[in-house]
């Protein structure tokens, strides 16, 4: 109550510096493409932290980065122990950084996630027509086409973007060639009039959605991780934060990131 | 013959000396009389519509309640229910209603004293932050760390154009970014109001209305309204203006209050709400009743008057009984106004009990002075004849009637006792004016031939004779229909439920019933008082162990508990804003500058539109969408006519000022270290501070208390912790206990002083026995048939006992002393005896049946048991005592 009393003239946020990682259970939430900067996310990442360290008992620190290339040179420097990626740099970095799936998010509760490849209307209907650049928030790491796709691929460029509704509004006035939108993207539009200059010309196959990820071997700390992550619906604390998440919870590991 | 008997024969003899002597001079003086007492009382007669000046004022429960209101003053609640439906759409719409209502209440406050349906932050005074919790408190405090370097900065040169900077750069992080998901309604509510207001005043230009009005409303952030505890209702509580002077002592508040109820019901035609609450329903049930006795005032006068003129023929001699019955009811005016000054919610029905029992005085004399004329007796003799032979009966008669009232005198119910007073001493005056005035005004116009020749058409009733010709045969069938309904006897009972007095279908009566049923609210609360905090929170840890005892308020719930730890969090913290001059001036308005600010927040804005369009936020996505445009347009209106900036000159003044104001309290909230009874805003500490210094804590009851059995319970639980209780639950309780002993002493006591009366005037107990055979047949049948038929005695109708036994010992008093003067084979119903007898009972039974229209149940249920009480006594009087007088004359060979 007494925060909503000064609601306007007073918000502010919070800042705070990155430290390096050590703890054991320190994480990195990597989602090369998504809007905001890891400073408007740090409030989000505390609170996770928080409530982890809670549940594990141990000093949890965490940080957010939407940049893949800072998200890369921090990984490699800080080594977390878990994050939460984005498919595609999960598809295309999972070798490289021993990236072992134990979860996955579930956002709007959806269990897949469905990407749609959408163009202005007065564009011809098949995808391999598109021509010029198409973007997308998730289009930053080097296979993103090829899961659009699948083995197909397309002929396109394509470029992400952290303005994915900017390059739909282009695309609504024939601006832009098009623009990728995963389940969530695509929900807010799906029945809105705003954008009748568009049409999905291509919709992918189910995909998994954002995965849960232990960086090298798995051990005991990772069933703890991965207990506390699954309990957390179930959890009247871990409400709000889940929220703060966008996912209404955790799930085992999809099958299909094996 | 005995001595009282002669001697009230003496009396009529007397007045019939004075009657024949000077008949013109006697009615002249009582018609004078009459005036001067309508007069003086039309002036100067007041009325006392205090419902606390029924009661004894030296009673306990009633000195405590009264010193209660005197401590913490008047706290009797109107309530406005209003239904939400239990959503928070439903909710949020509720609120709005109250809000729009409490506006239009508070523009009279001659009418409406206080209007309580929220408390905002700063209704809890500068001690509010003591209530937040330790967490809330030192996240609240890191945020006031962060937010006042920015305060101080917009304080140095505070306007329109910085403040869209700093809300872009809040927006776009480079200020810093809240991460409480809790924190983006208001926040972007409030820059949705901000672009909005810039947007009308570009298009309109500052209006009157908006003038001094705030931006954001910030008085009203973190705003709580008063629901339910289930969430389904949103109860507004207003305290009406009272004037105790007249009869309707909240009516103008009430009209005010029910066409502000009727005008918001208009403004939000989805929204149900009504209003109820204990002034509303007395004010209701007054108003029913009122239209409801108006309505069987007309009524019973048409029929009375014509079964008058009926039986009487022609409209002289009903006139003349009317008009010595109005004689008799001015002269009692006039003796109220001498004696008490004024009249009380309970005398103020003394003219009904007039028009009930007077009127059959003055129909038995007339009805004697037919039957005389009709024997060729002229005038003189015929007025003599009817006064010496129905005089003494009449007399009798209304001296038991008089009992019937005096016996309340003295009673702790004052408001009863007042009654008695004023209704006894208006029988009195009924007798003298039917024993003077009537007779005087008949020897005038019999004198001058003024009533008409024919005799009246139903002067007695012969046929009856064969009716009680066997009378053994009527007593059995009697005794036999008597014993058939005696399980009817055993089922009538009392009935306390004021409630279920009511009229149906009455908003009040409803919405007291959604109160009970859906809510944990009730418009009834007990009240105890402690002398210091440490026993308020005693006494409330043990009511809390009681079932009964719902909800519980006191000042405690104002007094934040952990203070030294808070105070602790807080230490320091106001330093932050210290040397801000909230004084400075507005900047200067420079519309480039405002454009391109603009510029920013529309940026800023669409940074957070993609945030929002990536967590797949809809319909956040579309309110920001429509800031968006709104800052769109009002940046082109700029664009194209920078001039129109001067528009927004009084829109920032208002900014500067609420912001001012807002950051001045914060820090005053800041500096508070604790919060202490003394501390808190009058209206809060009022309500439960005594002028004394002393604390109330209010007790709601958890069942419906208007159930007797339960507002007993309830009442009995308190006592045990403190005899001293007081509040509604306990006058009502007390109130109506008392009530009813005063109604069943006085009805023991009349009867008593009865049969002494009736006892001296025979000095037989057989007479005394016999006069009471229709009462006491009519009062058993009475109980019986309402047995039978549900309807039970309540505190509105109790009131039909005394006048039951005034009409029912009349009837037998009349029958017995004409019986008697019988000579040998003369029949009784061959006199107008009976038929005056009937009248009377006729005229009480159209009387009060008019009330059996009212929509107000208590006074539906009086006119019941009034009629069917009437009915009992008549069929009691007319058969069964007409057929023991044929059966003693047998047994005795008459």
């Amino acid at each position: 109550m007494f925060r909503k009393i000064i609601a306007f003239a007073f918000i502010l946020a919070l800042t705070l510096s990155s430290a390096a990682f050590a703890g054991r259970f320190d994480f990195a939430i990597i989602q090369p493409g998504q809007p905001g900067t890891t400073a408007e996310a740090q409030p989000v990442m505390d609170e996770l932290a928080k409530y982890l360290s809670t549940k594990l008992g141990e000093k949890v620190r965490g940080v957010y980065y939407n940049d893949l290339n800072e998200a890369l040179g921090s990984i490699e420097k800080s080594k977390p122990a878990w994050g939460i990626t984005g498919l595609t740099f999960f598809k295309s970095y999972a070798n490289k950084f021993s990236m072992i799936p134990v979860a996955s998010t579930l956002p709007q509760g959806m269990q897949k996630d469905v990407w749609r490849l959408i163009v202005p209307i007065s564009n011809p209907d098949s995808p391999l027509k598109v021509g010029g650049t198409v973007y997308g928030s998730m289009l930053y790491a080097p296979r993103s086409l090829e899961l659009l796709f699948g083995t197909q691929g397309g002929e396109f460029a394509v470029e992400g973007t952290h303005n994915a509704l900017r390059m739909l509004r282009k695309v609504n006035k024939g601006k832009v060639a098009g623009v990728v939108l995963d389940a969530v993207q695509y929900s807010v539009i799906k029945d809105s009039d705003r954008y009748s200059g568009t049409k999905v010309v291509f919709t992918s196959a189910e995909l998994p959605n954002s995965p849960v990820v232990w960086f090298g071997s798995t051990n005991d700390d990772t069933l703890r991780l991965q207990a506390v992550l699954l309990d957390m619906d179930k959890d009247p604390a871990a409400k709000e934060l889940l929220k703060l998440l966008q996912t209404v919870g955790f799930s085992p590991a999809d099958k299909d990131l094996h | 013959m005995n001595i009282f008997y002669t001697f009230l024969e003496k009396i009529i003899r007397f007045i019939w000396k004075l009657v024949r002597k000077a008949p013109a001079a006697i009615v002249i003086c009582a018609v004078l009389l009459a005036a001067v007492s309508g007069i003086s009382s039309a002036l100067w007669l007041k009325l006392d519509s205090d419902q606390d000046n029924l009661i004894s004022h030296e009673l306990p429960f009633q000195k405590r309640n009264l010193e209660q209101i005197r401590n913490f003053g008047d706290q009797e609640y109107m309530f406005v229910v209003i239904k939400t439906g239990g959503t928070e759409a439903g909710k949020a719409t509720a609120a709005k209603f109250a809000s729009t209502l409490a506006t239009k209440l508070n523009k009279r406050p001659d009418l409406v004293k206080e209007v309580h349906y929220a408390m905002s932050a700063r209704d809890m005074g500068p001690g509010v932050l003591m209530f937040a919790s330790p967490d809330e408190l030192r996240e609240f405090a890191a945020l006031a760390r962060d937010f006042g370097p920015l305060g101080r900065e917009w304080f140095e040169a505070p306007g329109l154009s910085r403040f869209l900077d700093m809300t872009a750069g809040l927006l776009s992080g480079e200020k810093g970014a809240g991460g409480d998901s809790g924190m983006f309604g208001p926040f972007i509510g409030a820059v949705d109001n901000l672009v909005g207001e810039m947007y009308s005043s570009l298009v309109s230009g500052p209006t009157l209305e908006n003038m001094n009005s705030p931006v954001f409303d910030l008085d009203k952030a973190g705003i709580q309204y008063f629901y339910t505890r289930n969430g389904k209702l949103l109860i507004m509580r207003i305290l009406p203006k009272k004037d105790f002077r007249v009869m309707d002592v909240i009516g103008p508040s009430l009209n005010f209050v029910r066409s502000s109820l009727e005008t918001a019901r208009t403004e939000f035609p989805g929204v149900e709400a009504g209003l109820t609450g204990r002034p509303v329903l007395s004010a209701d049930e007054m108003h029913t009743t009122d239209q409801d006795m108006t309505i069987a005032a007309i009524i019973s006068v048409i029929v009375v008057g014509l079964l008058f003129m009926f039986i009487l023929h022609g409209w002289l001699r009903p006139m003349l009984v009317m008009g010595s019955l109005f004689c008799a009811m001015a002269w009692t005016f006039g003796f109220t106004l001498v004696t008490l000054g004024s009249l009380n919610l309970l005398s103020i029905v003394f003219a009904l009990v007039l028009v009930g029992i007077g009127v059959d005085f003055g129909i038995h004399v007339v009805m004697r002075y037919v039957e005389a004329s009709d024997s060729g007796l002229p005038p003189d003799e015929a007025v003599e004849d009817a006064l010496v032979h129905t005089g003494p009966g009449v007399l009798l008669g209304g001296l038991t009637s008089v009992c019937a009232f005096y016996a309340v005198l003295g009673q702790e119910f004052v408001g009863l006792a007042e009654l008695g007073l004023v209704g006894g001493t208006g029988i009195i005056f009924c007798l003298i004016s039917m024993l003077t005035v009537l007779p005087s005004m008949m020897l005038i116009a019999g004198r001058r031939n003024w009533f008409p020749s024919s005799r009246p058409r139903m002067a007695t009733l012969p046929f009856m004779e064969k009716v009680i010709s066997r009378p053994v045969t009527v007593l059995l069938v009697f005794s036999l229909l008597t014993a058939l309904a005696f399980p009817g006897f055993q089922k009538a009972g009392f009935n306390y439920n004021l409630l279920e007095l009511q009229a149906k279908g009455l908003e009040s009566v409803e919405y007291e019933h959604v109160l009970i049923n859906e809510s944990d609210e009730s418009t009834w609360f007990a009240v105890m008082t402690c002398p210091d905090l440490d026993s308020v929170k005693s006494l409330i840890a043990e009511l809390k162990q009681v079932p009964s005892v719902g909800r519980i308020e006191s000042i405690l719930d104002f007094l934040p508990e952990g203070q030294a730890e808070k105070a602790d969090i807080l230490r320091g913290e106001a330093e932050i804003l210290q040397g801000i001059n909230f004084e400075t001036r507005n900047s200067r308005l420079v519309p480039a500058e405002v454009a391109t600010s603009l510029e920013n927040l529309i940026e800023s804005l669409e940074g957070l539109e993609e945030k929002l369009f990536s967590a797949g936020a809809k319909k956040e996505l579309e309110q920001v969408g429509g800031i968006i445009d709104r800052a769109d347009a009002c940046l082109e209106i700029l664009r194209k006519n920078p001039a129109d900036a001067v528009n927004l000159t009084t829109l920032q003044a208002r900014l500067v000022s609420e912001l001012s104001s807002s950051f001045a309290w914060l820090k005053e909230i800041l500096e508070v270290q604790t919060v202490a009874p003394k501390d808190l805003p009058d209206h809060l500490r009022s309500l439960y501070v005594g002028k004394d210094g002393s604390f109330m804590v209010k007790i709601s009851p958890v069942e419906n208390v208007w159930d007797f059995e339960k507002l007993t319970g309830f009442v009995a639980a308190l006592r045990k912790i403190d005899p001293n209780v007081t509040g509604v639950p306990v006058v009502v309780l007390e109130s109506s206990q008392l009530m009813r002993e005063t109604f069943l002493e006085a009805a023991g006591l009349t009867i008593i002083l009865v049969s002494v009366i009736l006892f001296l005037s025979s000095f037989s107990i057989s007479y005394v026995l016999l006069t009471l055979v229709p009462l006491f047949a009519g009062i058993f049948w009475l109980l019986e048939i309402m047995g039978l038929t549900g309807l039970s005695f309540n505190l509105a109708n109790f009131f039909a006992i005394p006048v039951l036994i005034a009409i029912g010992v009349d009837g037998g008093v009349h029958f017995l002393a004409r019986w008697k003067e019988l000579s040998k084979g003369e029949c009784l119903y061959h006199t107008s005896t009976p038929v005056a007898v009937g009248l009377s009972f006729c005229t009480t039974m159209i009387g009060f049946g008019g009330l059996l229209l009212a929509h107000h149940r208590g006074l539906a249920s009086l006119g019941g048991i009034m009629v069917t009480g009437s009915a009992t006594c008549l069929v009691g009087c007319m058969v069964v005592l007409p057929a023991v007088f044929r059966l003693i004359e047998r047994i005795k060979g008459k």
